[in-house]
Formats: C-alpha cells, structure tokens, sequence
C-alpha cells in the first residue's frame, strides 16, 4: 500500500556536468508495478538506491506514503527499509554458513529487538509457497534458481508494502529466470506490493506490464 | 546476532582459530614471566623459610646462604668451633644448629648437623631422629626408607668413587616433605662428620682433614655437648633462630664481625629478587612488545577482512540492519577472537609456568608455587580491553560503509 | 549514543571525584620518626601529642626498609637510617625510638631493602603482640601500600 511521488528529483556525480539522474516527476500507484529498463550507466543503480533510501537524496523529493526520503537521516533511513522495503538483488546475497530458513529470518534477527513471534512460520510458509524444498538445507549447497527463490522468501518476510528487484533473472537460466519472474509478479500481486523491478529480461517485462526507459538519468514512461 | 557471529567464525574457522593461536601465544608469554617469576620468588622465599639466620665464618654472604638454605656445594671456609658454644650459651638462642658439607651419597647431599635442625626444618615424617653417630635421617625425595644402609664418599672425590672406608649409616627416619633443597638431603651427626673426616674435637687444624680419614664408631651415642664444646671443631655455617623478631636482629648485628658474618637469608634473597624484577621487567616488556605486534597484524588482518567483505556488509545494511546492529557485529566477532585468544593463552602460560617449574622443582627440590595473584586480573582485564579497543577500529570503518556504496559493483 | 556519552561523562566526574578525596586523605598526615615521641622521662620513652592525635588516621612516613628476616612476609621494620645497621641494636631499650613495623594486607616477597620507601597507611599506636610471630611493637602502620620514594 505505498505511493510513490518524486519531483525534482537530481542527482550529481562529481566530476561530470550532466546529472546522472534528473528526473522532473514520476508518480506511481500503491500496488502499481513497473520494470525499469535502460543501458548500463544509465543511472538505473542509482535511481534505486534512491528509492529504497540506500543513499541520500542530493536534490529534490522521493516521496513514499507522505515520507519524504529527502528528510530522514541514514539511521532512519536504515529503519524506514527495514519495515518497508523488499530487495532482491542480482547476486542474491544469502549468507553461506547459514539454512535457507535462517537466511529468510537473518534481516529480522538482526533488529535490535530480533524477530517477531511468528516470524519463523511465515518464512516457512514463504519458503513453501517460493518452492524451497528443505529449510534447513545450507544455502552453499542451492542452485543459481534455488538461491533466487530464497532471496524472494527474504524479501517478503513481513509483507513490504515496497518490492524491489534489482536485475532478478540476470544471473539465472531461462527456465529458473522464468519462474523466479513469475513468482515476484505473482506475489506482489498477492501482498498488494509496489513492484519496481530494474531488468533487461523481455519475458518478465512482458508479464510485469508497464515499463519506463532510463535514458542518460532522464526518465521515460 | 551471535547466532550469525558464530556462524561466521563456523565457517572461516581455519583463520579465525589462527588469529586466536598468535595472540594466544602472545598472552602464554606475558602470562608465563609473570608466573615463572613470581614462583621463582615464592618458591625460594618458602624453602628459607626455617633459616632464619645464617653464620659463616666472613666470605660471601650469598655464597654461605647459597650452601645452606639451597645446598648449593661450594668450599666455604670452617668458623672456629667456640662460636657454636657461644651461641648454645646465647639467651637469645632459640635454637642453633651448625652445618657441616663435604659429603654425598649417589648424588644426594650428605650434611652433618644436629637433632635441633631436624625439628627446625620440621621434624620426622615417619621413623625417629638420630641417637648414634651411625643414624641417618633422609629428606623426603630421598629414595631411602628406615633401615636402609650406606656408605657416603666425599664430594670432591666423587668423580673417583672413592667411598669412606668404615663409614656406614643406617637410616632411621624421613623429613617431612619441607619444599626446600633439603628434601634431597640425608641428614647425619655432626659428630660423625667429625669422626670420618679425623677431625676429632681438640685437634682441627685447616687443611689436614682430608688427608687424616677417620673410622666412625656407628654404635657410640650422639653427645649433644660435644657440638657446644669450646674446642669443638670448626663449621662452615650455623643457622640460627632467636626467640624474638628483635632477637634475631640483634643476634644478626652481634655476630657480623672478624671471626664471622651473620646474614638473614631473606635479606640475601631480597637483593635477588630486585634482579629477577630487574629482569622480570624486560622480559614483561619484550612480552608487550610481542603483543603489540600481535596486536597490529590481527588489526592489519581485520581490516583486510573488512574491506574483503564490504559487499557482505553493504547486503546487510540494505536488507534492514542498522549501522548499530554491523558495529556490532564486526566488534564482537573481532572482540570474541580476540577474547578466546586470550583465554587460551592464560591456561597455555599457566601450563608453560608448571613445566618449567616442575624441571626446576625436581632438579632443586625448591617447590614451585605456581599461582595467579589479585594483580594479574589487571594484566588480564588490560589484555581484554586492549583487544576491545582494537576491535572497535574495525567495527568503525564497517560502520561508515555506505551500503549503496558497498553494493555497487 | 547521547544516553551513554553522559553516562561516559557521569562515571568520568565520580572517578575524578574519588581520585580527589583520595589524594586529600593522603596529604591528612606526615610523619616523621623524629616526631614519634615527647620528652625522655623518667619511665623512658613516651608517645607525642602528634602520634597520639594521628592514632586511628591514614599516615605517610619515609624511611628505609629493614633486611627482611623473612623472604616472604606479611610485616616489615621501617627504619629511620639506612639499614647496614641493626634497628634494635641503637639502645637497650625493648623498643627502639627509630622504628615503626609496617603491616601489609596480604604476605608478599620484598625488592626494596634499604632503599627509601614511603609508606601509607593506617596509624596504630600501643603494644601488640603479633599472634603469628610473638613480635611486640609498639608503633604500627597497618593495611599499608608502600612505594620507593
């Protein structure tokens, strides 16, 4: 249930005159979904790290819900994604040495105040429904699709009201690329997430619908 | 989060546990110093601990406490005899027992001195003491029980195994363990000495007693007043208890003369022990500096491991934990080597301390006390902290990445 | 963060607090040995006003660690001279006017001997019977820490 409003949003790289982002206003609908598209450098990392408040915002307003990101400070920044934001990376970043089920809890075991009861069941219910066979399989031992699935588990664990995807089926097959695609469409759709999904694969921006193109910063629906 | 720390050292275990051995090893160092000094100053503090004083005819004052507390063989020079009598006579005399040398028996030292020894030093363990000049009492690591038979050979002709011809002792007791060089000893009648050496009272001249041997007569009672004879042959030490702390000092001051030097062997023990923590001092300080070193290339090695895994931090951060939270982490993972380092390192000095205390303990007989005192809890609490405070500089530099920028490329 | 540096703050002024009273309790009282007695009377030797006012109180005094009589102890005998000298051998008196006996909290070797020590503690003043040695004294400082001067 998140609302997406940026105006005037700027973005500066020392060194270089052209912004790597400027991007006048864009709005997006709770619930909306959208894939991002756009040649390398042309500041679709940047543009993220935005959104989901990793990095400051130099110039203008993203504004999620009536929270500007422009105005919080890193800390709150840091709390303000943890209790709003999914991400699923490229590389999908579990943790070795840990199961499957103790990388989907790691983010919330790692709060100050730790996991809430009944944390534990729904990421097992996030596991089944992802497809993830054995819980307590150590991730070391997952495949590339396998791995992905997890890291969507991860993701939703807490129902975010914001996912976002940074380049999920690069890494993958064709096969796994396409059912990890599906399940982060699928679920979104269930939870009611705003999906934002920066991708280059033709079959996932087909099933997410909508699609802006990121041009040297400047953004085009 | 320790549920993750542990995770993490699980899996990079190889490297953790040596990161946890050389600065383990650095801690067994100071640990080891600390404790081998400090044994060595109990250890030797509590074998002096019946002779109060000690009179030598005047040489060294180390050496006579040396040969007498610590049985060290050395030639010391012979006291005129009338000084055993005076003292006897001495109202400030506790008891006064004179030592004589010279003699050994399969490399245990054969010493001749009198019952009030033998009481001073603690008295019999099992059997009794002597009553004729063939008795012998042995020190408790001395391989020898009550009727056991021997004859000694003079030290200085041991090499050539000559035995004392007509010189045969019977053990008739054991010492009580007393943790001093005289566990080692076998104790027998003055007078005996006296008798095989042909230095029989009235005609002790120094010098020809070695070539004069005597027979002993085994069976003839021991006379306790032939020791205080004013022409009892002479000694080369007495130890001496006064009846009072004041005594002993005065008796110190009234025996430091011509004919003799009176010496606390505390006093000689003390000049020591201000060497040993002379060197205790650069020992400690070579044992810091090791730790320092230590102590910079685990620094190095963390913040190598640190940059190593900016993205694996950088990933935490961006799914949710705070700056706080990786501070955390990376502090209490440094910290928890750190800390299992020196623990390890306390039990490894502690054991490395027990061996070389029990090489020194069964080649001397002085018992080594290996203990920790209050004032190595600071030692130990400065080590801790230590690691703690090196620990945070790490944890800081994890705590500034950013985690956009920790993710990027 | 705020919350701790205050506390850092807090701890800071009560060890610096602690550290000032304490330094303030060692300057309370110096002694001297010439200072121990009064006049020689009749009955020989008898206690200052000064020691008697500083009875019960904590005490600094120099003077020169005695030769141990043991290696390993609990006491030993400050002097007023450098000891190659016997610090009961200076009058026939039972009590030399020149020494104080020093009790340590716990037994411990010494490194010190002759040299010039201070000495803190608390002042005891009265004879006493040692129950562990049989030593009489009559001046003591007990619970004392010492260093070289």
């Amino acid at each position: 249930m998140a609302r997406l409003a940026i105006r005037n949003l700027v973005a500066r790289f020392p060194g270089l005159d052209q912004p790597a982002l400027d991007v006048p206003a864009f709005d997006l609908d709770a619930g909306a979904r959208i894939a991002l598209r756009g040649p390398s450098g042309s500041g679709k990392t940047t543009f993220l790290n935005m959104l989901t408040g990793l990095a400051r915002v130099p110039e203008g307003h993203v504004t999620w819900d009536g929270i500007d990101l422009a105005t919080l400070g890193e800390g709150a920044r840091d709390r303000w994604r943890a209790a709003n934001v999914g991400l699923v990376m490229q590389d999908f970043h579990l943790f070795p040495g840990l199961s499957a089920l103790e990388n989907v809890l790691l983010p919330r075991r790692l709060r100050w105040r730790g996991a809430e009861k009944g944390a534990r069941e729904e990421a097992l219910g996030l596991l089944r429904r992802t497809g993830v066979p054995r819980p307590d399989q150590p991730v070391e031992t997952l495949s590339r699709g396998q791995s992905q699935r997890v890291a969507v588990a991860r993701a939703l664990l807490g129902r975010p009201a914001i996912l976002v995807a940074d380049e999920p089926t690069a890494s993958l097959d064709a096969e796994a690329g396409a059912a990890v695609g599906a399940l982060l469409t699928d679920l979104a759709r269930e939870t009611g997430a705003t999906l934002v999904v920066a991708t280059h694969d033709p079959e996932l921006i087909e099933r997410i619908g909508r699609v802006a193109h990121l041009t040297a910063g400047r953004l085009a629906a | 989060m320790l549920r993750f720390i542990l995770a993490d050292l699980r899996r990079a275990w190889p490297g953790a546990l040596a990161i946890a051995l050389i600065i383990a090893f650095a801690t067994a160092l100071g640990i080891t110093v600390t404790l081998q000094e400090r044994a060595l100053r109990l250890g030797s503090a509590r074998a002096a601990d019946a002779f109060d004083l000690v009179i030598g005819a005047p040489a060294s004052e180390t050496q006579l406490v040396l040969s007498s507390v610590f049985l060290q063989p050395a030639p010391l020079p012979l006291m005129p005899g009338a000084v055993m009598g005076e003292l006897a006579a001495d109202p400030r005399v506790a008891w006064a027992a004179p030592i004589g040398f010279g003699d050994a028996h399969e490399g245990w030292p054969v010493v001749g001195t009198t019952g009030a020894l033998i009481d001073g030093l603690g008295g019999i363990a099992k059997g009794q003491g002597f009553a004729r000049l063939g008795d012998a009492v042995v020190g408790a690591r001395v391989p020898m029980a009550p009727g056991d038979t021997f004859h000694p050979v003079h030290a200085e002709l041991a090499a050539e195994g000559e035995v004392h011809q007509g010189t045969t002792y019977t053990v008739r007791g054991v010492l009580s363990p007393t943790g001093s060089p005289w566990d080692r000893a076998i104790l027998v009648p003055i007078e005996a000495v006296w008798q095989s050496h042909g230095m029989e009272a009235g005609h002790d001249k120094e010098g020809d007693a070695r070539h004069h041997e005597g027979a002993l007569d085994a069976d003839q009672p021991v006379n306790p007043a032939a020791v205080a004879a004013p022409n009892a042959p002479g000694v080369p030490a007495i130890v001496v208890r006064g009846h009072t702390i004041a005594d002993a000092y005065n008796l110190r001051q009234h025996y430091r003369g011509d004919r003799s030097v009176a010496v606390f062997p505390a006093e000689v023990l003390t000049r020591l022990y201000g060497t040993l923590g002379d060197a205790r001092s650069v020992l400690s300080a070579v044992a810091i500096a090791a730790q320092a070193l230590v102590a910079a290339a685990v620094l190095l090695v963390a913040l190598l491991h640190v940059t190593q895994r900016q993205r694996q931090i950088g990933a935490l951060r961006a799914f949710g934990a705070s700056r706080g939270v990786i501070f955390l982490i990376v502090w209490g993972e440094v910290a928890l080597i750190a800390a299992a380092g020196v623990a390890a390192g306390i039990g490894l000095g502690w054991l490395a301390a027990r061996l070389i205390s029990a090489r020194i303990e069964a080649a001397s007989g002085v018992a080594m006390p290996v203990e920790f005192a209050a004032s190595d809890l600071g030692l130990v609490l400065g080590l801790l902290a230590a690691a703690g405070a090196c620990a945070l500089i790490p944890a800081a530099i994890a705590y500034r990445q950013s985690p956009a920028a920790a993710l990027r490329g | 963060m705020i919350r701790q540096s205050r506390r850092a703050v807090l701890l800071a002024t009560v060890c610096l607090a602690v550290a000032a009273a304490a330094r303030a309790g060692e300057g309370s009282g110096t002694l001297a040995f010439d200072e121990l007695y009064g006049k020689v009377g009749v009955l020989g030797l008898s206690f200052s006003d000064k020691l008697r006012a500083l009875k019960g109180q904590t005490v600094r005094m120099k003077g020169f660690m005695a030769p141990p009589l043991k290696a390993e102890a609990k006491f030993f005998v400050l002097t007023k001279r450098p000891m190659a000298l016997c610090p009961f051998c200076s009058s026939d008196a039972d009590w030399p006017a020149d020494i104080v006996v020093v009790y340590l909290d716990r037994a411990q070797t010494f490194e010190q001997a002759n040299a010039l020590i201070e000495v803190t503690g608390t002042l005891e003043v009265g004879s006493w019977t040692d129950p562990e040695t049989g030593f009489v004294s009559q001046v003591r400082i007990v619970g004392a820490r010492f260093d070289r001067v």
